[in-house]
């Protein structure tokens, strides 16, 4: 199992959410976070010529079977470009367990495929 | 009788909706500030209306509207109950004075925001409602020696804008910036507002609110003459709004290489105070250009404060209400159909409006100076490092704004 984290630009995410869905990947997690970049943006607030230290991101993550980490990196590399330095940073991270929270029976139960 | 009923519902109508200015002033200081801060800004808009109204009533009224003494103040009458007041009963004047000097007293909470002690605001206020505001307004509306001279200003230009701002200045000034307002080398740094939405909806209500403030200056809507007097002054009001928020955009485009959303909002009320000064003398073209002079003006001003003064004035105040109310008074002696530059009126009415609006800004500059500096010398003015960090809601008030 594969852990793959990406933070993807805001104005791309639509984009990306739309195509992972369209594949068959309906599960996944998502926040707005901000973060520190080598390229920072100049801003102007009344008069004020200011840097950017930090954009906006949306923290992207998603669990996956083993089979599915090229397509999935796939969708986000071609989707979630929008050729500037910056786009994204992606990371991808082997899973030595993973359990799925079941109240039903009340057990964990350890799960081998997702 | 008719007519007096009219009148006097008129006047009330346009109380109330100078009355909601406050709420403008309130959302587009906690617009154009940190999150951390609004409740403080929030506090000092209730406080300064609430104070304002009970001192105005007790003495305030009498000393800016009483019998004339020596041109310079009105004879006080505590708690005075007459009648009748230029033909409208007494308490509805009162009342629509009553607001007028609230929004003077409010217009310098923006300029000393996100690091003054709640405190020393309550004394500010108290003292900018019954001395500096309604002495100075006797010499303009109180038939004082400005008045006896010729100066005009219609609504307030001067006497409520420019003095809330002066007196904002002489705060800033001695308050000092913000921490991290400025760099090591002095340089202007920027501290973006929390919400401009917030900011955008508030100059929205105080436009709403200046119909009221301008046309309920009036003081009278029954007969033809009053409805065209009325009826003509939204329509100056209007465009000079206008005129001044499309020349901001302009400007700022050109100088930021974007149209600012912050700078556009300030525009619009610079184009506002502009013209509440000659909203009744001057025509729709000369209200106009009043706007497009003013938002011009503007964004010259907020550098010029920002980085030439020094003064940190976190929403603007002093430029549109201290300079943009000084240039829209003096602005009057050439735009006025009778007696402007312009209009072959020579320069007899320039000059006095200029005289008018250096004596009011030695008044208000000074005195508000002096208060300040009193303050300071004893309770103090600043608060914390510590406080101002974390935050003046938190500090001074114990409460959070978002929860």
């Amino acid at each position: 199992m594969i852990k793959i984290e990406a933070k993807i630009r805001k104005s791309k995410f639509k984009e990306v959410k739309r195509t992972l869905i369209k594949e068959g990947f309906e599960s996944f997690n998502y926040h707005l976070t901000r973060c520190i970049s080598k390229k920072s943006e100049k801003r102007f607030y009344r008069g004020v010529e200011f840097d950017t230290i930090s954009s906006e991101r949306i923290d992207f993550s998603i669990y996956i079977n083993d089979k599915d980490v090229k397509n999935v990196l796939d969708i986000i590399v071609n989707t979630g470009t929008t050729g500037d330095a910056d786009d994204s940073l992606i990371g991808v991270f082997k899973l030595t367990q993973a359990f799925m929270v079941k109240n039903s029976d009340g057990s964990d139960k350890l799960i081998e495929k997702i | 009788m008719e007519n007096v009923g009219i009148d006097t519902i008129w006047v009330l109508v346009a109380s109330a909706m100078v009355m909601l200015m406050q709420a403008g002033f309130a959302l587009v200081e906690i617009g154009l500030t940190r999150a951390k801060n609004s409740i403080n800004i929030l506090m000092k808009n209730f406080v300064d209306f609430s104070t304002g109204s009970i001192i105005f009533w007790i003495f305030g009224f009498s000393l800016m509207f009483g019998e004339d003494m020596a041109g310079f103040m009105g004879m006080v009458d505590f708690m005075s109950n007459s009648n009748e007041i230029d033909g409208i009963p007494f308490k509805a004047s009162l009342i629509f004075q009553t607001v007028f000097a609230a929004t003077a007293a409010t217009i310098v909470s923006g300029a000393i925001a996100e690091r003054t002690k709640f405190s020393a605001y309550l004394i500010f206020s108290v003292i900018i409602t019954a001395f500096i505001y309604p002495i100075s307004g006797h010499w303009i509306w109180g038939g004082g020696w400005l008045s006896e001279m010729g100066f005009h200003d219609f609504a307030g230009s001067t006497v409520v804008h420019s003095v809330g701002a002066w007196v904002g200045l002489a705060g800033a000034m001695i308050v000092g910036p913000r921490l991290g307002k400025y760099g090591a080398n002095g340089k202007s740094r920027a501290i973006p507002g929390h919400n401009l939405a917030f900011g955008a909806l508030g100059v929205f209500i105080l436009w709403f609110g200046w119909f009221g403030f301008n046309a309920g200056s009036q003081l009278a809507a029954s007969g033809q003459d009053n409805a065209t007097a009325i009826a003509h002054i939204f329509l100056t009001t209007n465009l000079s709004a206008v005129s001044g928020a499309m020349l901001s955009l302009i400007v700022s485009w050109f100088r930021y290489k974007k149209p600012a959303l912050s700078i556009t909002m300030n525009g619009a009320l610079a184009g506002l105070v502009g013209i509440t000064a000659g909203c009744d003398i001057v025509s729709p073209g000369g209200a106009i250009l009043i706007g497009m002079i003013s938002g011009t003006v503007l964004v010259f001003a907020v550098e010029f404060v920002d980085k030439v003064l020094k003064v940190d004035d976190p929403v603007g105040a002093v430029s549109v209400h201290g300079v943009c109310g000084a240039l829209g008074t003096i602005l009057v002696g050439v735009f006025a159909i009778d007696g402007g530059l312009l209009n072959g009126g020579g320069t007899d009415l320039l000059l006095t409006q200029l005289l008018g609006v250096g004596a009011v800004f030695v008044w208000a500059f000074g005195l508000g100076y002096l208060l300040f500096r009193l303050i300071k010398a004893t309770i103090g003015v600043r608060v914390s490092v510590e406080q101002e960090e974390k935050g003046l809601d938190i500090t001074e008030h114990g409460e959070e704004i978002y929860n």
